[in-house]
């Protein structure tokens, strides 16, 4: 069994952003970076499958020289290659989607995982856009994936307003991992040496055949408003008078 | 004819014996080496003090522990003076009619006395042995067979070795007939009961035989046994650890190129004093019963750390003895030093149903790896020598660095920590925002500052531990100190990345920590972690860190003392310290703390049963601050019911991970509004 998944490389979300005096991206220096943390635990779970079922996970790639330290991590995590589609422009989420379009149809994986959403950007579009383009069944926001006997199908819990809805999907299909769908392994150490070895294939959108063309631009950021101090109240009656003057909510 | 008997036996039993010692010792020998032969002159009179004036028995003297000590006390001197007679008696075996009388009459007699005296010393502290065993029944003890059959082998020698000596006392062919008076119990005994008649020449060869196969079976029988502490225990006093760092881990060299396994997996992983501490075992107990993990059911037991590592180096011993020496086996099977998880769930299921019962096996399971809190109780009342902790972070290491086996739970805290150096997982560079608007200034604002105040991750990024840092710092200010803090160059310590067994980013963090404070030449540390107190005092010397450090205990006390802070406002309530184990038994500081808060006016301090060296941990140390505690009940709870049990006011704490721990404990009983859980710095800080 082949499964495929994508890692992407974010901001970590714990630090504290600035934007950049234009305006149109966050600044990049002294921040760290990291596997979007969707995107891990989508490789755990396609290893978690390798182990059970034998096969190969194929972790894929886009963007400048730099992602290549992200796809390490998840190499060293166990994924056994790596393909970095090497582009430098921008690009949105549909543009990614094809640029896997024509990964998935040189590899041909039986089963595609994907982050259900980038925690930089919190688009969530690309697996959706993937699996239309591809004409794939899906599964997002997984929170149980079992693979069935024949290996032919997935059972796919995901997690719904309410309650947990069970879907079935005949392979290929894409799968999108939301955050319960497991805890992500820490790298072993023979492994992480390893991962330095493990082959990494670079490929270019135009050697793909992939075309980039950004139907969705940022034009700019700011920053939310800084919240105000609170105030203390001296006493209930206070709470009550500032609620009906001030807030005007009673 | 006897003498070709004697030398049959003697020679088989010897041989047997010096075998399976020889054969042990080359399976210690397998470890990997490890340089104990420093302060040799140090080290000959620990082992003296420990061992020969046995006061390794005396480390905590009051109730059992006195009651074994003594008794223990008597055997151990009665097995040293009654071998002289052993050996008179084996040698009258060989050549007939062999004894010491060609000492002198006055030295002869002496020695009459003292084999006489000394076996009566044994036998009482056999009777002893079995009051104790029978009637006060402790726990601890492992009631093997072997224990008893060692206990009816003493009591049939002593006998035996009575028997002779009134027959002989009566026997004016035997010398000691002459020095009946210098046999204190047998010849009273020969008075008592008007013994004229030696026993028949027949009925005294048998006894005599008994008594000889007796010996040289207990001989043959030390080795399988736990009486194999008769050998291990005194060199193991000798090669102790005489450094201040009470945890010597072994440091790894990552960079060797071909290793492809890190940290203990394998028996011949251990260094040869690792491997030493099994046979060095006596089975006392001492270590389980203090265990703050086996205390509260928990299936860790130190002492069966110890032992299983023991029985895992006699189970594959000699296979690999055989590879060393280059013979091709037909297989490469052996007994798992440390067993699966599934393993650990059977011995969790047997615990529960024999909550005293502690396996015996050759094999350690992760659960009981990952219960130690490293606080350091089982090696501090050891009176062998012997070193828990650091076979339980090798072990450790292997499983997080080797296999990336860990609760999931700390594969958590260490992608936090990795990404943002701390495990709380917070943003790097929110570091100083506990110190917004106290006028804290950074080493890279102000260089020359007298002491750099280490504020460790909770301190900077817990928002109870955060308060304790603001009141230290208020108390420096308030006394004029000019000290700086590193800010956001400051990262994790490593103390739980150490202790967790990932050495690997643990050294990432210790280099990069001692990169920046060697960058601003910094000489003075003060700290209000014990945690960050021992691994930058013990662990960064590693690493080229060399720096005074001292905790904000004795930072405060000192500060007390010179009169530079003045706490005058009186705190009427009554105030029980519980002593962190990093900084008690690892750093042997008990007294500062409590001097800090009994300067404060009017506090009555109470102390709890288990106190200074032999506290009780929080539950906190060793990782387990980030590990959920589901088997047996909740360490905190345990420490902290001790605590509420004196009725203070007030539970103070020197330690992040404690104030958490009793923080919680108290929360839990639903107390928190009756009993306030301070730090020593900021009830200091309310008496300013």
């Amino acid at each position: 069994m082949k499964i495929l998944v994508t890692v992407k490389r974010v901001s970590d979300p714990e630090a504290k952003l600035k934007i950049k005096p234009d305006g149109s991206w966050i600044q990049t220096e002294g921040v760290k970076f990291v596997v979007n943390p969707f995107d891990e635990i989508a490789v755990e779970e396609a290893l978690r499958i390798k182990e059970k079922q034998t096969g190969e996970v194929v972790v894929v790639s886009i963007g400048e020289k730099v992602v290549t330290e992200q796809m390490r991590a998840a190499l060293a995590m166990g994924a056994d290659r790596g393909i970095f589609v090497n582009y430098t422009g921008s690009y949105d989420s549909y543009d990614v989607a094809n640029i896997l379009q024509k990964v998935v149809e040189q590899e041909k994986p039986d089963i595609i995982i994907l982050g259900k959403q980038a925690v930089d950007d919190d688009m969530g579009a690309a697996g959706f856009m993937l699996a239309e383009l591809l004409g794939y069944p899906q599964a997002a926001f997984a929170s149980k994936v079992e693979i069935s006997d024949d290996k032919k199908k997935a059972k796919v819990t995901r997690e719904i307003d309410g309650g947990l809805e069970v879907k079935e999907v005949e392979l290929p299909c894409v799968i999108t991992a939301d955050l319960r769908l497991n805890t992500p392994r820490y790298a072993s150490l023979p492994n992480i040496m390893k991962a330095k070895q493990k082959p990494v294939k670079e490929v270019t959108v135009d050697a793909l055949g992939a075309a980039v063309k950004p139907r969705v631009t940022v034009k700019k950021l700011t920053e939310p408003p800084k919240r105000k101090g609170g105030v203390k109240v001296e006493s209930v009656q206070d709470l009550v008078t500032k609620l009906k003057n001030e807030a005007k909510v009673i | 004819m006897k003498s070709i008997f004697v030398a049959i036996v003697l020679i088989v039993s010897l041989s047997y014996f010096f075998y399976k010692v020889i054969t042990l010792a080359k399976f210690v020998l397998l470890g990997k080496p490890e340089n104990r032969f420093d302060r040799i002159g140090k080290r000959t009179w620990m082992m003296i003090r420990n061992a020969i004036f046995q006061l390794a028995n005396f480390k905590r003297p009051k109730g059992d522990i006195l009651y074994a000590g003594i008794m223990h006390f008597m055997i151990f001197w009665g097995f040293m003076i009654l071998l002289l007679g052993e050996i008179e008696i084996l040698a009258g075996g060989l050549v007939h009619g062999f004894t010491f009388k060609f000492l002198g009459y006055p030295l002869y007699n002496l020695f009459i006395f003292s084999q006489d005296f000394m076996a009566a010393a044994v036998l009482i502290a056999i009777l002893m042995s079995l009051a104790r065993r029978f009637i006060e029944h402790p726990q601890k003890l492992n009631y093997h067979f072997g224990s008893y059959l060692i206990l009816g082998l003493i009591t049939g020698l002593m006998l035996t070795l009575f028997a002779m000596n009134i027959s002989n006392g009566v026997n004016p062919d035997e010398p000691v007939s002459g020095a009946v008076n210098w046999m204190l119990f047998a010849g009273t005994y020969i008075k008592i009961f008007h013994v004229t008649n030696p026993l028949s020449p027949v009925t005294y060869e048998v006894i005599w035989w008994l008594h000889v196969l007796m010996l040289l079976f207990f001989l043959d029988f030390i080795p399988n046994s736990k009486h194999l502490h008769i050998l291990g225990a005194i060199p193991n006093n000798f090669f102790l650890n005489l450094s201040e760092k009470t945890m010597q881990l072994q440091p790894i060299n990552f960079e060797a190129e071909g290793v492809e396994t890190f940290g203990v997996s394998k028996f011949e992983e251990l260094t040869w004093k690792q491997l030493l501490d099994g046979p060095a075992c006596t089975e006392c107990g001492r270590c389980t019963d203090d265990c703050p993990a086996a205390n509260t059911g928990k299936i860790l037991s130190p002492r069966e750390v110890i032992l299983n590592i023991k029985e895992n180096m006699k189970a594959n011993g000699p296979k690999i003895l055989k590879l060393k020496a280059g013979e091709k086996l037909p297989d490469d099977q052996r007994a798992t030093l440390i067993a699966d998880d599934a393993a650990g769930e059977q011995r969790m299921a047997f615990k529960k149903e024999h909550p005293k019962e502690h396996a015996t096996a050759t094999s350690i399971s992760p659960q009981e790896l990952w219960a130690c809190t490293t606080c350091g109780a089982c090696q501090a009342i050891c009176p062998v020598a012997n070193e828990h902790i650091r076979d339980i972070i090798d072990m450790r290491r292997y499983l997080v660095m080797t296999e990336s086996k860990m609760p999931q739970e700390l594969s958590a805290t260490f992608r936090n920590n990795d990404t943002n150096g701390n495990p709380w997982g917070l943003g790097s560079d929110a570091r100083l925002e506990w110190a917004e608007g106290l006028g804290v200034k950074t080493m890279a604002e102000q260089p020359d500052a007298d002491i750099l105040f280490w504020v460790g991750c909770a301190g900077a990024y817990d928002d109870r531990n955060k308060k304790i840092a603001i009141a230290f710092v208020k108390l420096m200010q308030a006394a004029k100190v000019k000290f700086s803090v590193l800010g956001t160059e400051e990262t994790c310590c490593g103390d739980w990345v150490r202790r967790a067994g990932n050495e690997y980013a643990f050294q990432a963090l210790a280099k990069q920590n001692v990169e920046t404070l060697n960058k601003y030449k910094v000489k003075k540390i003060v700290t209000a972690c014990p945690h960050g107190y021992y691994t930058l005092k013990h662990d960064y010397p590693e690493f080229g860190g060399n720096y005074e450090v001292i905790h904000h205990s004795q930072f405060i006390s000192q500060l007390i003392k010179e009169g530079r802070l003045n706490p005058v406002k009186a705190m009427e309530k009554t105030v029980t310290y519980h002593d962190s184990c990093y900084l008690g038994r690892h750093n042997n500081i008990y007294a500062e703390p409590r001097d800090v808060v009994a300067a404060v006016p009017q506090v009555k301090m109470v102390e709890m049963k288990r106190s200074h060296k032999n506290s009780f941990c929080c539950g906190a140390g060793g990782a387990r601050m980030w590990l959920e505690e589901k088997e047996g009940d909740r360490i905190n709870r345990v420490r902290t019911a001790e605590a509420l049990s004196l009725n203070p006011d007030v539970i103070a704490t020197a330690c992040p991970f404690c104030m958490t721990m009793i923080d919680d404990g108290v929360k839990d009983k639903g107390v928190e509004d009756n009993v306030k859980v301070l730090d020593i710095a900021e009830i200091v800080q309310r008496s300013l």
